[in-house]
């Protein structure tokens, strides 16, 4: 029978409230003949007390979890049924939904002007610079200017997007190596987008390529969300859908979060754009 | 605490252990956001998981699992930090190390959340980890030895030494504070910092 001096293992799990009955009962006796047991015993509940009043509510950034977010845009057979149920439902809703939504007039319009954007070759290092600061200056400390020099995309472009409910967007254009093209669109305020990624189907259903969507030539993906404010539309064509994914992905993480990439972040858009097939165009 | 988008059984029942996932994350990566990071990517896991354990210590420690899992696999891509749950040989509590304890016996605010915390974020991952899966998480020893893959005894020890450690580690920041000659003067104010 256990009858030595409670251990300093004893007394934390009788704090634990993890010892048997029995043996709890002895520590208790214990506690009442020691008065520096008791303190000792004392302190310890003081201090896992503490240790528990240090929960903070989880980040107010964390990203919403939705059951469209990325897994949906990975490849193998999810994929091609989701898109293909996406894409029907996009054209239904296209022809039945009236008035359409303020986000959908907008990205319609973003994709016009994504397709009327000069193709050219890639910003020099020092010309996406410039870019970056300007679109940041534009924006304010509220957005975040992705970096997507990991992905193999520069910032090239910076203008004027579609306007949405009176007010002016801007569009800043990557551009890849190899005439990849990724347009990014942001609109101070809301328009009824969710804090979400939202995949937006096909956008033109009356151009002829609305059901072609996967990696084919000229056929878009769009998503879009709102963070911190903005409105965020992120389109593409004829790119890769898991490197569109992986980089959507990143974009409306670092949205919520308004930081730069960190390391981890960098090496894994430069292993997907490794992996990821040439963009069709 | 935002809540996670949707408002089905899944989610309602995880957002109920977001903060203490949150909680144990920041004690393994030692910063909010990375935490942030490991949360995020747990919550995902476990939303699209088709499997999940009904019981509720059960779920509890499954939740708690995928997050550890999640922040072990960033450690084999971090080689410099591999090593972080190293095992550590084994110590012993004696009777020696209890009487230096006794120094905390009746200052009962140096136990306070606030120098609780900093001395925290000066344990070992091993440590601070089995610390918030008891005290901040509130796991039993079962939930937390599930958890960690280890024997219920193992988990015994380990908080006992983690307690040990930062009672120790409470100590030291005492000492420091009372002694340094860097101390604000004649403000009227005492602080814990």
């Amino acid at each position: 029978m256990k009858t030595a001096q409670p251990t300093w293992e004893d007394l934390n799990a009788y704090v634990d409230g993890e010892l048997p009955d029995e043996r709890a009962a002895e520590v208790a006796a214990a506690l009442g003949r020691d008065p520096q047991l008791a303190e000792q015993v004392a302190a310890l509940h003081r201090m896992k007390g503490s240790v528990g009043r240090l929960v903070t509510d989880a980040p107010v950034d964390l990203p919403r979890v939705e059951a469209r977010r990325p897994s949906w845009l990975r490849g193998g057979l999810a994929l091609a049924a989701s898109l293909a149920l996406v894409t029907l439902i996009g054209s239904l809703w296209m022809f039945l939904a009236a008035p359409p939504p303020a986000y959908a007039v907008w990205a319609e319009r973003a994709l016009t002007s994504h397709r009327a954007w000069p193709a050219g070759p890639q910003a020099s290092a020092g010309e996406a610079q410039r870019l970056q600061l300007a679109a940041q200056r534009e924006l304010g400390p509220a957005a975040f200017v992705p970096d997507l020099r990991a992905a193999g995309l520069t910032l090239s472009h910076l203008g004027a997007g579609p306007r949405a409910d009176g007010r002016e967007s801007l569009h800043l254009g990557y551009r890849g190596a190899r005439g990849c093209r990724l347009s990014l669109f942001l609109l101070s305020g809301g328009l009824g987008l969710e804090e979400a990624l939202q995949d937006l189907g096909s956008l033109d259903s009356g151009v002829g390529d609305s059901d072609a969507r996967g990696h084919q030539p000229g056929a878009h993906e769009a998503v879009a969300w709102q963070a911190n404010g903005l409105s965020v539309l992120l389109l593409a064509e004829g790119m890769d859908p898991s490197r569109f994914a992986e980089v959507s992905r990143r974009i409306f993480e670092a949205s919520f979060q308004r930081k730069a990439f960190d390391s981890e972040v960098r090496q894994a858009l430069r292993q997907n754009h490794q992996d990821s097939a040439r963009c069709l165009v | 605490m935002k809540k996670v988008a949707g408002q089905g059984l899944a989610r309602h029942r995880l957002e109920h252990y977001l903060d203490r996932l949150f909680g144990y994350a920041v004690s393994l990566a030692g910063d909010r956001e990375t935490a942030a990071e490991l949360l995020h990517d747990s919550v995902v896991k476990a939303l699209s998981a088709r499997r999940v354990p009904m019981d509720e210590p059960a779920y509890r420690a499954w939740l708690f699992r995928i997050l550890r899992n999640g922040f072990i696999d960033r450690l084999r891509r971090d080689r410099s930090r591999s090593g972080v749950f190293d095992s550590q040989p084994a110590e012993s509590v004696e009777a020696q190390d209890l009487r230096q304890l006794a120094g905390l016996r009746g200052d009962h605010q140096i136990v306070n959340v606030l120098t609780v915390k900093l001395a925290l974020e000066r344990l070992p991952v091993r440590h601070r980890e089995i610390v918030a899966l008891i005290d901040l998480a509130g796991l039993t020893y079962s939930e937390a030895a599930e958890v960690l893959d280890v024997p219920p005894g193992t988990v015994m020890s380990r908080i006992s030494r983690a307690r040990q450690a930062l009672f120790m580690a409470l100590n030291e920041s005492n000492v420091r504070v009372l002694t340094k000659s860097s101390r604000p003067k004649s403000t009227g104010k005492e602080s814990a910092l």
